[in-house]
């Protein structure tokens, strides 16, 4: 029986939507499993005990002493960062933009060392010059013998640590900034009158405000969340990251953990909603006809110039020490690492030699690489269609509202999911189709890649954004198919975003010890978690240098996929990629909110701290 | 030929174009000319297919064409962004559309060269990515990968609006010339009014998502139809009512009413009285001259209404500012408005 055309044409049209329905299942199935499921088992845990309300986590918490000293901690922690990490990051930021420093170039590249020496690598590089059997302490011993050795431990060594670590965004967004200034505002300050100091105060900071106040917010959250420093260097002095991730590990005190994370988590929120705020008040933007680039000022005070000067290189060479250390002391054999000997008679290729060639010294390695290649992949392709949907359909509520579903990774702290997805899956469960996540191997890849979309899909929607929507319309009229005109027009078009965004969830992610602590399956311990077990007192000098390889190799990897994000490597693809340069690309400054949002040291994870 | 009948496009509660009627012969240079924001393009996209029109139907050959997709239509298109895809060759671009026609490759390689040879291409640029290429050359890539699949239709969106003055009216003669070489019916946007007088043969001028007129672009120009019309192509002189009732009382050939408004080209303003003819002496005041090297616009004074005359650099006009002078109005050529 011959079917009516209008049936078939019907019929056919629905077949050729079987994929596309598959797919927007599979975005609800995924959407309710892993963003909406496991922070409402968080809430769950937290609130509902017995069958009914209950807040006796929170009495459980006002009787923990440990616990509320962590919380009093972590804000303390907190504030002084806000001073420390403000202070110092303006200074370098000045001192390598604004003003003339003899040897600059050379100081930029040091205070941007923090861009791949950075999480567990930077803590450990940092024990290596000040911890127990440190090389300054060692220095420090011989002057003076009875000093304590582990002088370098608890809320000191913290902010110390983290101060110099969290500098990171102050180099990326403070110094786009201060490049942005115009520099006819300081010609004219300086022609009605005002000296260096009052250019400064009157013209630049107030030009820098909103930038700056979104750095203060996000150092408060980065002290706030800190995991890896209190971890490494901080003794007794325990802080609220490291605490949920002990009460996780006991399962009689998972509702404790549910609420400290809970306390992140709404710390979080209230930053955001913050910065939007401070965002919503507006940028100074330059409205002058002919902006100028800054030229670099020379202090005119000889003395301040000289002071200047001296601290500049004095920040370099904390910045720089642990990281120099760290290279060479890969190079020495065991002897030279465990007395603290730099010399060619210990100069070896051994130690990489050994790594590289078994498979337990390279496992981690290999883990890391392989689960946050994984995940960055998966990442961008996910968000690439989800980008896709979102933007054929700007006008439904379904598509906003599945696209804000996304954005749940940015309003809540990384250890909070983590410890939803244990919470919600620690036993198998029917809508996993009867497997369990905790224990498994690929927990980890699959959190790393929550934590990806929303920025993910931040960036590829701003890609699509970009895209000149004439080319998909000539290539249309042209003849093309939609598929046709998505595989041959606007995926090439999208690549360079595409391959930038999954070197830079990938870095982000190589060396991440917070996510790995919660997470890790035994058998295949990452990086992070390796290069902590190592730091470790008790262990032998082997797994020191051990711990320097790791170091070196994850530096260099970082240090490769900057310069395919940020580098040549880039420029000749977003040239012939269709999309426009007045839009936003990776390479564009972003809004303070996005800032906190894409910044390699968002607190949650990937934190210096 | 194509038909646009009744047409109307609508987002939400606001209506783009309304009530848009108007056919395009075979072979025929038509031109929507407008404002920003008139419903040119709306109207233009509609017939692509970029958009669906919520009321009327768009015929091509007889066959309303609104529920064939946009890439079954088989209608040329060139953008005012010139749309070229970057992540291709030249030569890529231009036989993008014959590759998805499946045409063998040694035809497609012989097609390319012969659209190259028509835009004025060399073999050099065909194999550069389009990025390294000129606008003016960009411009020509746009439209040889437009005419590849020999569409009977092309649409042009503003073609050459991107360019400077002097390509863009080198390319315009060229357009009009691989228009006529190819016998392909264009329907063309622009807001350029000097443009649509150039190139076309019918022109229908848009206002406010709806036609003001349409006609040749003699027609468009001598006998606007209405106010708008009148202002938007060319210049024309408003006449204030002392002046139109001055020509009342001194022409018995043409009688105003008052109560319309009335205009005047600037060039049909005389400094003599054609031969003749039934123009009225004016006396004016010359306020001002403007040079412009082959004609030289003055301004005058005639009670409230101030005249714009032209007058062509022929060495015959002895023109002083600040004196006084007549001038010739023919009452045939004033256009009158009722009811504005």
């Amino acid at each position: 029986m011959s079917i009516p055309k209008w049936n078939q044409f019907k019929e056919a049209n629905f077949l050729s939507r079987v994929p596309f329905l598959a797919f927007c299942l599979f975005i609800g199935w995924f959407i309710f499993m892993f963003l909406l499921l496991p922070n409402v088992t968080v809430l769950i845990d937290t609130f509902w005990a017995d069958g009914q309300l209950s807040f006796s986590a929170f009495e459980r918490l006002s009787k923990s002493d440990r616990a509320i000293q962590s919380v009093l901690n972590s804000f303390l922690l907190a504030a002084v960062l806000t001073f420390t990490v403000n202070a110092v990051g303006t200074f370098i930021v000045l001192v390598t933009e604004y003003f003339d420093i003899k040897g600059a170039n050379l100081l930029r590249l040091g205070f941007m060392s923090t861009f791949v020496f950075s999480g567990m690598v930077l803590n450990n590089g940092y024990l290596y010059v000040y911890g127990d059997s440190g090389l300054l302490t060692k220095l420090l011993l011989q002057v003076f013998p009875n000093m304590d050795p582990n002088w370098f431990t608890g809320f000191p060594a913290v902010v110390f640590v983290m101060t110099f670590a969290c500098t990171t965004n102050h180099m990326l967004f403070l110094r786009n900034g201060v490049k942005g200034l115009d520099n006819n505002t300081i010609e004219a300050a300086k022609n009605l009158g005002s000296n260096q100091g009052q250019v400064l105060k009157d013209v630049v900071f107030p030009t820098l405000k909103p930038i700056l106040i979104t750095l203060v917010i996000m150092t408060f959250q980065l002290g706030l969340g800190a995991m890896a420093a209190p971890i490494m260097v901080g003794g007794d002095f325990e802080t609220i990251s490291p605490l949920i991730l002990t009460f996780t590990q006991r399962p009689t005190s998972r509702d404790l953990a549910a609420l400290l994370s809970m306390i992140l988590g709404i710390a979080q929120i209230v930053f955001l909603v913050v910065m939007t705020k401070n965002e919503k008040k507006g940028n100074y933007m330059s409205i002058s006809k002919t902006k100028t680039r800054v030229t670099k000022q020379k202090i005119t005070h000889p003395v301040v110039n000289g002071l200047v000067h001296a601290v500049s290189y004095i920040l370099f060479f904390i910045y720089t020490t642990p990281l120099v250390l760290v290279v060479l002391f890969s190079f020495m054999n065991l002897q030279g690492i465990s007395q603290s000997i730099l010399s060619w008679e210990y100069f070896t290729l051994d130690n990489y030699i050994n790594i590289l060639a078994d498979r337990n010294s390279y496992g981690p390695l290999l883990t890391s690489i392989g689960y946050s290649g994984i995940a960055a992949v998966l990442a961008v392709l996910f968000m690439t269609l989800v980008a896709r949907i979102v933007m054929k359909n700007r006008n439904s509520k379904l598509a906003q509202t599945m696209e804000y579903l996304f954005y749940i990774p940015w309003l809540l702290p990384a250890l909070m999911i983590a410890l939803g997805l244990i919470l919600a899956y620690d036993a198998p469960s029917s809508l996993l189709f009867g497997n369990s996540v905790v224990g498994s191997v690929w927990i980890l890849p699959l959190t790393y890649m929550i934590m990806m979309l929303p920025s993910t899909l931040r960036y590829i929607k701003g890609a699509y954004y970009s895209f000149d929507d004439y080319l998909e319309d000539a290539s249309r009229i042209l003849g093309a198919s939609s598929i046709r005109t998505f595989l041959q027009i606007i995926l090439p078009a999208l690549l360079p975003t595409a391959l930038a965004l999954v070197a830079l969830n990938f870095n982000t992610y190589l060396a991440d010890y917070d996510l790995s602590a919660f997470l890790y399956h035994s058998a295949y311990p990452t990086m992070g978690i390796a290069i902590r077990s190592n730091a470790d007192a008790t262990t032998n000098i082997n797994a020191a240098a051990v711990n320097l390889v790791y170091s070196v190799i994850l530096m260099a990897v970082s240090s490769v996929m900057f310069y395919l994000i940020y580098g040549r490597g880039s420029q000749a693809g977003e040239r012939r990629s269709g999309i426009k340069k007045t839009k936003k690309t990776l390479k564009t400054p972003l809004t303070e909110t996005e800032m906190s949002q894409v910044a390699p040291g968002k607190p949650a994870v990937g934190d210096n701290g | 030929m194509i038909e646009i009948k009744d047409l109307q496009v609508k987002y939400d509660d606001f209506t783009a174009i309304d009530n848009v009627n108007f056919e395009v012969k075979e072979g025929e240079f038509f031109t929507l000319l407008g404002p920003s924001g008139c419903g040119k393009t709306t109207t233009l996209r509609s017939i692509a297919g970029f958009i669906k029109p919520s009321k009327g139907s768009i015929e091509l050959n007889g066959k309303n064409i609104i529920p064939t997709p946009v890439e079954k239509r088989g209608l040329g298109m060139i953008f005012q962004s010139y749309a070229l895809f970057p992540t291709m060759t030249v030569y890529d671009n231009i036989a993008y559309g014959l590759k998805i026609e499946k045409h063998p490759k040694n035809k497609i390689h012989d097609l390319v060269y012969e659209l190259a040879q028509l835009v004025e291409l060399n073999n050099e640029q065909l194999q550069k990515n389009v990025s390294d290429l000129s606008g003016g050359q960009q411009q020509r890539v746009a439209i040889a990968r437009a005419l590849a699949k020999k569409p009977s239709t092309v649409l042009f969106d503003e073609p050459l609006s991107n360019l400077d003055a002097k390509l863009r009216k080198q390319l315009r003669a060229e357009l009009k010339r691989i228009q006529r070489e190819n016998g392909m019916t264009a329907i063309y946007v622009t807001h350029d009014q000097d443009e649509a007088l150039e190139i076309s043969d019918h022109i229908a001028v848009f206002n406010n998502g709806k036609i003001e007129q349409i006609g040749t672009p003699r027609e468009i120009y001598d006998r606007s139809a209405t106010e708008f019309v009148c202002n938007f192509i060319g210049e024309a002189n408003f006449l204030g009512k002392p002046l139109v009732s001055y020509l009342n009382d001194h022409s018995p050939a043409r009688r105003f009413d008052l109560d319309a408004q009335h205009y005047i080209r600037e060039e049909k303003i005389k400094l003599w009285a054609p031969e003749g003819s039934d123009a009225v002496p004016v006396k004016v005041h010359v306020l001002d001259e403007v040079f412009y090297g082959t004609f030289t616009t003055y301004s005058c004074q005639f009670s409230d209404t101030t005249l714009k005359i032209m007058v062509k650099e022929d060495g015959t006009a002895a023109v002083e500012s600040g004196k006084e002078l007549t001038v010739y109005i023919d009452p045939k050529d004033i256009l009158e408005y009722k009811g504005a």
